[in-house]
């Protein structure tokens, strides 16, 4: 019986985050092949978020988010985290190389979820990181720390681009 | 005026009050409340002076604005 708990459990999780994802504004839907991550809304609820954000974030976060799209937060203990622009593990630890998943228990603008991260983060961490899932992003050994941010972006950039079908590529002339 | 401001799917609702009119105040507090019951936290926004943000649970230490953030699970 408490497996079957713990499934529904995951299954929630699960089923939420895929909620999230699909009320977003995914990032970088019109630039990807640049590798321009910005948020672009293309809803009334996306572009009033990312204007509450950017209205919360302090100066040297908002010139970060409008520059690369995340923003770093210190906790109490002084503890750095990035928060990235996507919907699901996009607090990263960059020293550690891992990253973190949690937010509100709503189907909620990607720009709200990190609004409240930052609002966590940086004011009660112990909550966020009681119901946090964890997981290994990146290999801190082979990167310097200020590029981490970056290079969790293109990876998660490259599995996230539509793969061409074989009709829509040209053939050779 | 104070403004309480609930994260929800419209990106946020936003319930302004004067918190001098007892009516006022007493639809926000029970608003304030009933989202904390539910789990939800409320963090004070502070944009000038470089003070920081802060956790609130007490309606009567609300400042100028609140955000308030559902509860939190794992994703």
């Amino acid at each position: 019986m408490p497996m079957l708990g713990l499934l529904e459990q995951r299954a929630a999780g699960l089923l939420r985050a895929l909620l999230r994802h699909r009320a977003s504004g995914v990032p970088g839907e019109d630039g990807s092949e640049r590798g321009d991550f910005r948020l672009t809304p293309s809803s009334p609820p996306e572009r009033r978020a990312l204007a509450l954000l950017e209205s919360v974030l302090s100066p040297a976060q908002r010139a970060s988010f409008g520059a690369h799209s995340y923003f770093w937060v210190e906790t109490p203990q002084a503890r750095r985290f990035c928060v990235l622009p996507f919907s699901s593990f996009n607090v990263l630890d960059a020293g550690s190389g891992e990253s973190y998943c949690a937010g509100p228990a709503a189907t909620l603008p990607v720009a709200d979820l990190m609004l409240a991260q930052k609002l966590l983060l940086e004011t009660d961490p112990q909550r966020f990181f009681a119901v946090a899932n964890r997981r290994r992003e990146l290999d801190p050994a082979r990167l310097p720390e200020a590029q981490r941010p970056e290079a969790v972006m293109q990876a998660r950039l490259r599995t996230t681009m539509p793969r061409p079908r074989w009709t829509e590529v040209p053939a050779l002339p | 005026m104070k403004t309480l401001r609930v994260l929800d799917s419209s990106g946020d609702t936003s319930i302004s009050f004067d918190d001098s009119t007892p009516e006022a105040r007493a639809a926000a507090r029970a608003l304030f409340d009933a989202r904390l019951a539910a789990g939800a936290t409320a963090f004070k926004i502070r944009r000038e002076h470089g003070r920081p943000d802060e956790k609130v649970t007490d309606f009567w230490a609300l400042e100028e604005e609140t955000v308030i953030v559902p509860r939190i699970v794992g994703g």
